[in-house]
């Protein structure tokens, strides 16, 4: 009885896994892995990383750690890298825009 | 129950290679398919893992004796958590045990990530599946926890004494999800060398990972610790047994990695040293466990001794050499373009503690492996307790405390002398200040003098960072103190809930300082017989003998007077757990009595006891300043929370 139930089990569990095989095309089917967020998620990673960095320098600043030519110059410096990423998310971003729009014209046809 | 539990462990296997082959597949291919599907997969292996375990949960519990590991772990009279406890406490239901938790972290980790990272989790799968696939392979060949009994039994041979205590409920189970946390790191960064994706993502994502599994670990360790204490009736807490070093090597280098990790996030530099950090942590977890389940390398721990041992190094080699490999092969592409711009700067202070971490780490190594290299080279076993690791340790744990307080003192890129010169004068002058009185008054030991010094200076270093933080809160931001103090902590959880971890590391080293003034006697004494150690007098009042189905007890009663007053009663025991099997001696075990204070713990511990003449043999220590450690690991936790608290959206980043 209990090899039964576990064998009714056992089939249930191949059913579940072997499904995506199965579904219609669009929903599993090949893709190219999206390379477009890729690049913006690493953007934006970057981003939020480069503005903490102002923040501590910010406050290594208030609490004496850094002299004040040693503040500025790092300080043009990151908001310098800054200024670049977020260029280069603002293209990404259109970038991917198209490439969405392409993506549903494609599925749709 | 044999054929379930078999029926269950099989299929898991066969799941865990389809897992394996799909996976590869989904990412070979990038199909979105096959990646679902080797998702489901692993969620299926999980599942079926989940069912074997609690199989054997059952049988425990209902006391299913026809099953070797049963027998062997349990018997009718033991109270049900222990039952339960039986679970971990032999071979063959640890390494069960092992797989299971290794299916919870890997089925979490592969559902937070099921929107996101899709150019990884097909490797992270494959990896997590390759070592769910090691461990069911072992557990079907090698150490099948459903293998029945040869002859009918009518009941078991129970626990080991010493690990029917309430921490064999929590230590193992901590100190498991501590080890084998660590595959979840492994797994993301073989992804990220078979992929070839190795920017920052995969460090970000595995940070929180290490960090749980890192606590753990502490925790695990720290529970360890209070047990032997306790429990083992030797008044120490830590022995450098291979068993508590297995689990002290991957806390070393995992605590390199969170550090150098920061440099990489914040830096884009030392992306090969974290690579092979990570790598050396996991490592590390196995080679620990190789060398205690292989017999190769004695320990009071009782997992010798089996043939678990082979596979583990087959396996051992297999990971150095594909992830080595890797390693090898992405080399030009981990080159860091960055550089670091000046000695005088956090990242140097980063790499120097990461580099003190590692040597730690391989020093315990070193010391653990040197009676399977004495015996391989010179045909004699030579064990190095410890004296060896107590001279080796104690100056790389002093360079780590004074890196503790350096460290978060030092700005990123670079600072100037001045700066310097301002930031650490008061954090030495209290060193300084500190080294004066201690030598004079406490202890001509240099150690005893460095020790105390320098958890004076990395107090004063994070006293300082407090104080101006929040100094700057008050007055910029017009907070009160308590507003400002937590706002501070909230809005830097990594940066102040770390210097909390580092408040917690200074007062586990006030408590191993203590060791060195530690008072010890072994001394036989007659029924209203005194005897004195430090500043107590103890006398052995009365024996007084206590029994049930399960166990029996001799209790040993003192009356303690410190400075000549009255101080308190203390019972020390020696219980004798009765086997169900007959024929089978009673197994003893120590019942220590401790006196707590933060001062100093009086420990009393009952060796023998001789009925003739009412006389009893008893350990008497007055152990100093050993509750700091356990406050200190308190704060080690708290602060390790708080880096650990997930902001609201850094859980599971969805990609689009």
């Amino acid at each position: 009885m209990t090899t039964l139930v576990l064998l009714l089990i056992m089939i249930g569990f191949a059913a579940w896994v072997l499904a995506p095989h199965w579904k219609k095309k669009g929903a599993y089917h090949y893709i190219h892995f999206f390379e477009t967020p890729i690049v913006l998620q690493q953007l934006k990673e970057s981003k939020s990383l480069l503005l903490q960095s102002l923040r501590e320098l910010d406050l290594d600043y208030e609490t004496g750690k850094l002299s004040v030519e040693d503040y500025k110059e790092l300080t043009q410096k990151t908001r310098a890298q800054t200024a670049e990423v977020l260029l280069e998310i603002d293209q990404e971003e259109e970038k991917w825009k198209i490439f969405k729009q392409q993506w549903e014209k494609h599925v749709h046809e | 129950m044999h054929n379930a539990g078999n029926i269950l462990l099989v299929s898991a296997l066969i799941s865990s290679a389809y897992v394996v082959g799909a996976s590869l597949l989904g990412g070979i291919y990038r199909s979105l398919s096959w990646l679902e599907s080797a998702r489901r997969g692993l969620w299926t292996t999980s599942a079926l893992i989940f069912l074997a375990s609690a199989v054997l949960i059952t049988a425990l519990v209902t006391d299913q004796f026809s099953l070797q590991y049963v027998y062997q772990y349990s018997n009718s009279t033991m109270p049900l958590f222990y039952k339960f406890a039986a679970f971990w406490g032999g071979q063959n239901g640890s390494l069960l045990f092992w797989v299971l938790i290794l299916s919870v972290y890997a089925s979490l980790a592969v559902f937070f990530y099921r929107f996101s990272h899709l150019d990884l989790m097909p490797y992270v799968i494959t990896t997590l599946s390759i070592l769910q696939g090691f461990f069911l392979i072992l557990l079907i060949f090698q150490a099948n926890p459903f293998d029945l009994m040869p002859f009918t039994v009518v009941d078991g041979r129970g626990l080991n004494p010493l690990l029917q205590n309430y921490y064999m409920t929590i230590h193992p189970p901590s100190l498991y999800l501590g080890y084998v946390g660590m595959s979840i790191p492994f797994a993301f960064a073989m992804a990220a060398l078979i992929s070839g994706r190795l920017d920052n993502q995969w460090v970000i994502i595995i940070r929180r990972w290490t960090l749980t599994a890192w606590f753990f670990l502490s925790l695990g360790n720290l529970l360890g610790a209070s047990w032997a204490y306790e429990v083992l009736g030797w008044g120490g807490y830590w022995a450098w047994d291979p068993v508590e070093n297995a689990a002290f090597m991957p806390w070393l280098s995992a605590s390199a990695f969170l550090h150098s990790v920061i440099i990489q996030e914040k830096r884009n530099m030392l992306k090969t040293w974290n690579m092979a950090l990570v790598i050396l942590s996991f490592v590390l977890t196995l080679t620990g466990t190789f060398l205690t389940r292989s017999g190769i390398v004695s320990s009071v721990h009782s997992f010798a001794q089996s043939d678990i041992g082979t596979y583990f190094l087959v396996f051992l080699v297999l990971v150095v050499t594909v992830s080595g490999g890797f390693l090898i092969y992405r080399l030009p592409a981990l080159k860091s373009k960055n550089h670091f711009d000046s000695l005088l700067s956090r990242e140097a202070s980063f790499l120097l503690n990461n580099l003190v971490l590692v040597g730690a780490a391989l020093a315990v190594l070193w010391g653990t492996i040197f009676p399977v290299i004495s015996e391989a080279i010179r045909g004699v076993k030579i064990t190095v307790g410890a004296p060896y690791f107590n001279k080796v340790m104690v100056p790389i744990g002093l360079a780590l405390l004074v890196l503790t307080g350096i460290g978060p003192m030092v700005p990123w890129k670079k600072t100037s002398v001045e700066a310097l010169k301002k930031n650490f004068l008061w954090p030495v002058a209290l060193c300084v200040g500190t080294s004066i009185p201690v030598y004079l008054w406490v202890s001509h030991s240099v150690w005893v003098v460095l020790s105390f010094s320098f958890c004076s200076f990395v107090l004063g270093t994070i006293y300082l960072e407090y104080y101006r933080g929040i100094k700057i809160r008050i007055q910029n931001l017009k907070e009160s103190f308590s507003t400002a103090l937590i706002r501070l902590v909230s809005k830097n959880e990594r940066r102040y809930g770390g210097y909390i971890v580092h408040f917690g590391i200074v007062l586990l080293f006030v408590g191993f300082t203590g060791s060195a003034f530690k008072i010890e006697k072994e001394i036989q004494v007659k029924q209203s017989q005194a005897f004195s150690i430090g500043d107590y007098t103890i006398q052995f009042d009365n024996v007084v003998p206590e029994q049930d189905p399960h166990k029996e007890v001799i209790k040993a009663q003192f009356s303690v007077w410190k400075h000549e007053k009255p101080f308190a009663y203390m019972d020390a025991a020696k219980v004798f757990y009765k086997s169900q099997v007959p024929g089978e001696p009673a197994q003893p075990a120590t019942e220590a009595s401790i006196r707590r204070s933060l001062k100093e713990d009086l420990y009393l511990a009952l060796i023998s006891f001789e009925p003739s003449d009412r006389t009893i043999f008893i350990k008497a220590i007055v152990n100093p300043l050993v509750q700091w450690i356990w406050i200190g690991g308190l704060f080690v936790m708290l602060g390790t929370f708080v880096v650990i608290w997930p902001k609201s959206n850094s859980l599971h980043p969805r990609s689009s």
